[in-house]
């Protein structure tokens, strides 16, 4: 067996997921997802090193399904014999699991790759020591760019260039890598006791895609902006979201559109297909096809063909994310959302690049039609704030009055409160501006009305 | 790594039925759930995973899905009144750069005269 292995070379991912996927015996599905990764996260404070970290690892997970049970079992190594011992493993543990009728691997279903380069060898060959000058020069760019400036609480280089193939004996072949990098900083601005502070980032697939200048400019401005924050007085109206805190509420919401959650009767959207659930212009997809998005792939993480998936179409309920067990279960087909947490975890369900299709507004426009509400540029507390199954929404907020379509004064310590199906009836202008995030999520300026907001 | 290990705040003297008599209006929290801190400015959010409505020193509602949101300094100064029922709480771990500890804490019933609540409600 290892002498196979050894002959499809450990160079060749897919080569080594396909002999795995072949050692399936009679009656047994087998498939093999092997990955293939080197990040680096590099902190700079004070013109220092704070911390460094290169990590590089490969390994394997194999899923087995015999008859109605499925086993799995991981390896952080590509070696011919730990591989063999892995699938015997898998096979070992599929004898313990409770017999579930749904489980089953993908198969091909037809639908065609996108065509997608998310590889730069630029980032790939990239040198730690260029990583962390630029890490010191975006913190020395937040320090100069005004004297309010105290210190840049941290200034961060992140990056990944991961390469994985997935193979199953009912013919899934699937290869495919990706490079991505962001740069962030943290601001903190001061005027005698008061502290204030504020993020900034980029991101890219190159190096030469992040804009230092915009991630530093971004964290001074809303650092800087906030001096002078009072709490404001309660009141219910209209808020406008910045496209990274829209970004914050899409990646919630799609939580909400998983089709496990709604299997599990833990989604407040379950049965609720084709109805009305927003505003005429709000759109949501989930669409790891766009080579923008940050996420994006070829593949979901049991080597379907990702696609474009509609979840809201001009207000209305249209689908739900679906992995291929999930969906044997709800009695449909896999909508290519099956995600993984690197090779040591079994395929559950998610979003890869969510997005609101963007409206024709720019943000000092959808200033202008709300008139008088508030701009949020942060929030706090969203894990235990908002409950992904009543829908019910309260976090923490920081962020700027808006009076007469224009910025007035910054408000700080209080709370914004809504459910998340009010939130999305309450849509009242999408922005123009989408902006990519290291994260599942895009966002744009987003204006909706009638949300409480908790102060003094 | 600078890290906690058990931090708690000392006894007082007053007995909690007391405090709980001499609050006119206000919220009893008896547990709190997951949240957030700017380590940077002190700012916190906190979410009540039990909490109750005090009027006239008496326990009367529940409250649902609401959060306390404040400024960790400003709170520590505008606590008025300390309990003698300390007790440790449940023992937890702290997570700081990826790295998880054991940790514990414990205080007595303690009133803060002023506190943000957030909801939708009231």
């Amino acid at each position: 067996m290892s002498q196979t292995i050894g002959g499809a070379g450990q160079d060749n991912l897919l080569d080594l997921a396909t002999a795995v996927a072949g050692w399936a015996r009679d009656g047994e599905q087998v498939e093999a997802y092997v990955a293939r990764g080197r990040d680096t996260e590099i902190t700079v404070f004070g013109g220092e090193v704070e911390s460094l970290s290169s990590a590089e690892s490969a390994g394997i997970g194999i899923r087995v399904v015999a008859g109605s049970r499925q086993g799995f079992a991981y390896a952080g190594s590509l070696d011919p014999d730990v591989v063999a011992e892995t699938l015997e493993e898998a096979r070992d543990n599929a004898g313990f699991a409770s017999e579930d009728s749904f489980v089953g691997l993908a198969s091909p279903d037809g639908v065609e790759v996108a065509s997608l380069d998310l590889w730069r060898d630029d980032l790939a060959s990239y040198p730690t020591e260029v990583k962390v000058a630029r890490a010191l020069d975006l913190e020395r760019a937040v320090r100069a760019a005004d004297p309010r400036i105290r210190q840049v609480e941290s200034s961060d280089w992140g990056d990944a260039a991961v390469e994985s193939a997935v193979a199953t004996s009912t013919g899934i072949r699937a290869e495919s890598r990706r490079t991505a990098c962001y740069l962030s900083a943290f601001a903190v601005a001061g005027e005698g006791a008061e502290t204030q502070t504020g993020g900034g980032y980029s991101v890219g697939r190159s190096p030469s895609d992040l804009d230092l200048d915009k991630a530093a400019s971004d964290a001074v401005e809303r650092a800087t902006r906030m001096l002078g924050a009072v709490k404001p007085r309660s009141d219910r109206l209209t808020v406008v979201f910045e496209p990274r805190i829209t970004a914050t509420l899409l990646a919630i919401l799609s939580g909400t559109l998983d089709g496990e959650a709604v299997l599990k009767g833990r989604s407040l959207f379950a049965d609720r297909i084709g109805e009305q659930v927003s505003v005429a212009g709000f759109t949501l997809v989930d669409d790891p096809t766009d080579p923008e998005a940050y996420a994006a792939a070829h593949y979901d993480a049991e080597g379907l063909a990702t696609r474009r998936n509609v979840l809201i179409e001009g207000g209305v309920l249209q689908r739900f994310l679906y992995n291929t067990y999930a969906a044997r279960r709800a009695g449909t087909v896999s909508t290519a959302s099956a995600v993984r947490a690197g090779f040591k975890s079994a395929p559950g369900t998610g979003a890869r690049a969510v997005s609101v299709v963007p409206g024709d507004r720019s943000p000092e426009e959808i200033f202008q039609q709300v008139g008088d509400g508030l701009l949020v540029q942060s929030v706090s507390g969203v894990h235990s704030g908002v409950n992904p199954v009543s829908g019910d929404f309260s976090v923490g907020a920081e962020g700027v009055l808006i009076k007469g379509g224009e910025m007035a004064g910054p408000v700080r310590e209080f709370t914004i409160a809504s459910t998340i199906q009010r939130m999305l009836t309450g849509v009242v202008a999408v922005g123009n501006d989408l902006e990519r995030l290291p994260s599942s999520a895009s966002g744009v300026t987003l204006a909706i009305a009638d949300i409480s907001m908790s102060g003094e | 790594m600078v890290r906690m290990t058990n931090t708690y705040v000392l006894a007082g003297t007053e007995d909690p039925d007391e405090i709980l008599r001499q609050t006119p209006y206000g919220v009893y929290v008896a547990q709190l759930g997951g949240g957030q801190v700017n380590t940077a400015t002190g700012d916190f959010v906190f979410g009540m995973t039990e909490a109750y409505l005090i009027e006239d020193g008496e326990i009367t509602e529940p409250l649902r899905d609401a959060n306390l949101i404040g400024n960790g300094p400003e709170v520590l100064r505008n606590i008025d009144v300390v309990g003698n029922d300390f007790a440790m709480g449940h023992p937890g771990t702290c997570g700081k750069q990826g790295q998880g500890v054991p940790v514990g804490d414990g205080q007595p019933t303690l009133r803060v005269t002023a506190m943000t609540v957030g909801g939708t409600a009231r």
